[in-house]
């Protein structure tokens, strides 16, 4: 091993990080290298000094006030949705990972075929159509201000197909 | 091995005192009692590890006020994902690396430019002879440090102050081992460096 690759493994070796084979390696290094030797001697200084700085002890009540914010979360209103959300987040949790695949797949697949159904049910083109003919027939007029996203004007409609039906009965 | 038998003064917060010989709980136990609402096993979890958490922060962040809201906030974390722990990796593990995470968010946060070498410029404070009266020791250690990039930083504190080995700071950071050495390597050249004065 030469001074280059020895100086790249020294701040391992000096932790007793390196594998056998290397830390060996290492250290037969070390004994022709007075260079090195200097280096890991630095290494080891720095070590010294870094661990002359204590940290200051805890806070006194730290303690206390981590259990008080843990309970105000407890206490805290649940989320929007937290009812649903809450539950569902917990099972999730408790799946593995391809089950959580499965399961975000078959939500997403309900969402897109919930899309594409109210695509179809949507008052644009033919049913819009069926709505304002069925706002001519007699009787029904006063349903003319019902906007087209409405239980009246799905009414409508219906009144519209059942009419027609009779229609074409007589 | 044996199980460790309880030491003379354990907590026990309000239980029934542990018969003498009873083995105290894990705290990978203690997770699974906090899942099921025991918020006892939660206090003595943080009394047992508030020091970790505490030092970690503090050495971290420098400021005592931020380095309490970050503890807390790390306690909290896994007061709120109980339910979800899965006894997996070791507690200790799990805790730095939410501490950690936490501490490496908000060091970001307030995007300061990191850099890996110490800068040759002039410096305007105290100069290294004077540094080196009493007292200023630790604050050359502290100025050094936080010239660090976050995870370089991160990773000497759990080595050299929470005695971390390389493995435990890899799962702590989420990086490799290699990455590991390559982050201690280039903060100890650092280091070597902008402590230079310090050395006998």
């Amino acid at each position: 091993m030469n001074c280059r690759s020895v100086q790249k493994h020294l701040s391992a070796f000096a932790d007793g990080e390196l594998p056998g084979f290397r830390r060996r390696a290492v250290a037969s290094h070390l004994e022709d290298c007075p260079a090195c030797r200097i280096s890991l001697s630095s290494l080891h200084d720095v070590n010294r000094i870094l661990q002359e700085d204590a940290a200051p002890p805890v806070p006194e009540g730290f303690c206390v006030r981590v259990l008080a914010r843990a309970a105000r979360t407890e206490r805290a209103p649940e989320r929007l949705f937290g009812w649903l959300l809450g539950p569902m987040t917990d099972a999730l949790g408790k799946m593995s990972v391809p089950m959580r695949l499965a399961a975000c797949g078959t939500v997403l697949a309900a969402s897109l075929v919930g899309v594409l159904m109210a695509e179809r049910i949507s008052p644009t083109g033919r049913t819009y159509a069926i709505v304002v003919a069925a706002q001519q027939l007699d009787g029904l007029e006063w349903f003319g201000s019902a906007p087209p996203v409405s239980v009246a004007a799905a009414y409508l409609a219906a009144a519209s197909v059942s009419s027609r039906t009779e229609g074409d009965a007589r | 091995m044996p199980p460790e038998p309880i030491r003379p003064g354990y907590l026990t917060f309000g239980r029934a005192p542990l018969s003498p010989g009873a083995v105290k709980p894990t705290d990978e136990e203690r997770m699974l009692a906090v899942a099921g609402g025991d918020r006892e096993a939660f206090r003595e979890l943080v009394l047992v590890h508030e020091h970790a958490v505490w030092s970690v922060a503090y050495r971290f962040l420098r400021d005592a006020a931020e380095a309490e809201d970050a503890a807390q906030e790390a306690f909290l974390r896994i007061f709120q994902a109980a339910s979800r722990y899965r006894p997996t990796a070791s507690f200790r593990t799990y805790l730095y690396r939410v501490v950690a995470r936490i501490c490496i968010d908000r060091a970001e946060k307030k995007h300061p430019v990191y850099t890996d070498m110490v800068p040759d410029v002039a410096d305007p404070s105290p100069t290294p002879a004077e540094d080196l009266a009493a007292g200023q020791r630790a604050d050359l250690v502290r100025r050094a440090l936080d010239a660090l990039p976050p995870k370089q930083k991160m990773a000497v504190i759990l080595r050299y102050y929470e005695d971390l080995d390389y493995s435990e700071i890899s799962r702590v950071l989420e990086v490799t081992v290699k990455a590991v050495e390559g982050l201690l390597a280039r903060a100890r050249a650092a280091l070597q460096v902008s402590l230079a004065p310090m050395r006998g």
